[in-house]
């Protein structure tokens, strides 16, 4: 019998399972969005589209400072603490990336590039707090997170 | 409590083309401030310490990049100096919404219950509130000053001797509004209308002879006071710095702004003391302030009997 979550077979007959649900976790739904921008920050499209990935930010940094605002109001400051600190090294990468890339042709401009790198690797840092973070927040402490 | 994200929006949206001179002095500004301390308060009363710490921290950050960026202003600005203040901003404005959108999580998540019972006030000094005649009120506020007349030719003789220090003059300026100051008379003849002892004959000569800041004095601003000055002097103050578009209407709306912010400061100072039952009570009050069941008066005159309670702990 297929366990709990294993749909029918494929069509070589092998068991595939479906991904884990964890849209009721902020943490990793934020983890998610991160690298989804991340990933946008490194395409080709970058630097022509570079307005619309600083919007993208800004709704990534309002998610993160729910969770944040809400890990203090249960109480979790240390954890909340660990994201903002994260965060702030994501907001201050952004704007270094914004001042290198000022006055100048980013796509031919090596500091810009560096900066641009620079933005990645943090991302993926604030990716990889917010994944352990959720492995110490108990699952209760997000109840009622996610309501009107 | 629920738009002081919206406030923070609008300023976003709507000033973002303005100057930050321009936000600095608006009403709005001085509206969000207003908000800001009954969130903080909200937060502090509930026992929300680590909320508190970054409501303030980050309140704090937005209005110290805000004066940055009125100064820079003053050497020629580009966007770049206002900057800073935006980022603050947006922070701000991201860390109210959540609070606002969970704001009953707030009350439900509280460490501390209200203080079922709080000292009684008592009845005002003040005279009750009512109309008066243009003749009756000048006589009134005559008579108000001849009581008082041995304190108004003492603070006359030092303002006028140029002999007396800098500093002792300040001193009496301040003694003297507290004593003859316009939103000071009116509240204790019982005047509805702040504006009527403006418009006085008889207050304007004491104003004029003591150097009370008035609406007509066009001249040079009241200078800012640097440290804290009193609860009726910064009524005063407030009203004398409004802004002109409804002149009298914008002076006691900024009169009114002042008494409730000293309101919310005094049970924010009860809140942070260590007297016992200090956050209970100080819940109770807000909470019944907030409802509009205890007036500023009250609840200032129940923070004075909590203070001095013979179990307080003053150290």
């Amino acid at each position: 019998m297929p366990t709990t979550g294993a749909r029918a077979d494929g069509e070589k007959g092998e068991h595939m399972t479906e991904a884990p649900d964890y849209s009721h976790l902020p943490l990793l739904v934020f983890m998610d969005h991160v690298n989804e921008w991340a990933n946008s920050v490194r395409g080709d499209n970058f630097w022509r589209d570079m307005l619309e990935h600083r919007m993208w930010a800004d709704q990534l940094r309002e998610e993160a400072k729910g969770a944040i605002v809400w890990l203090e109001l249960r109480g979790r400051d240390e954890a909340a603490a660990q994201l903002d600190e994260v965060m702030g090294a994501l907001r201050e990468a952004i704007a270094n990336l914004e001042e290198a890339c000022e006055g100048v042709y980013p796509p031919d401009d090596p500091r810009c590039h560096d900066a641009r790198e620079a933005v990645i690797e943090t991302a993926s840092r604030v990716a990889a707090a917010a994944e352990d973070l959720d492995q110490e927040v108990p699952e209760e402490v997000w109840e009622g997170f996610f309501d009107e | 409590m629920s738009d002081l994200a919206n406030m923070m929006r609008s300023i976003l949206d709507t000033h973002a083309k303005d100057h930050p001179r321009e936000l600095a002095r608006s009403e709005h500004w001085l509206s969000i401030r207003e908000r800001y301390l009954q969130l903080s308060l909200n937060l502090i009363v509930n026992g929300h310490h680590s909320l508190t710490d970054r409501v303030d921290r980050e309140y704090q950050a937005m209005r110290d990049a805000l004066r940055s960026a009125v100064e820079s202003a003053r050497e020629g600005t580009t966007v770049q100096g206002d900057y800073p203040f935006w980022e603050a901003a947006t922070e701000f404005l991201f860390t109210v919404g959540h609070l606002e959108h969970w704001h009953a999580r707030i009350i439900d998540e509280s460490r501390v219950e209200a203080a079922k019972e709080l000292p009684t006030p008592k009845a005002s000094a003040d005279p009750p509130k009512r109309a008066w005649t243009r003749h009756d009120l000048d006589n009134a506020i005559r008579e108000y000053k001849a009581k008082r007349s041995a304190s108004f030719e003492q603070y006359f003789s030092v303002l006028e001797d140029p002999k007396a220090p800098a500093s002792r003059k300040r001193t009496v300026r301040k003694e003297a509004r507290a004593m003859f100051g316009r939103n000071v008379i009116a509240k204790a003849l019982g005047v509805k209308s702040a504006r009527m002892v403006s418009e006085s004959p008889a207050w304007v000569a004491i104003a004029k002879t003591l150097d009370l800041p008035r609406r007509a004095d066009q001249g040079t601003a009241p200078p800012k006071p640097k440290t804290r000055i009193g609860h009726e002097i910064a009524v005063e103050q407030a009203s004398a710095d409004a802004a002109d578009t409804d002149e009298y209407a914008a002076a006691d709306a900024s009169a009114r702004r002042a008494e409730q912010e000293e309101t919310l400061r005094q049970i924010r100072k009860l809140a942070e003391s260590e007297l016992p039952e200090a956050k209970s009570n100080a819940k109770a009050l807000f909470d019944r302030y907030q409802e509009g069941t205890m007036t500023d008066e009250q609840v200032r005159e129940a923070v004075e009997v909590l203070t001095a309670s013979p179990d307080a702990d003053l150290g």
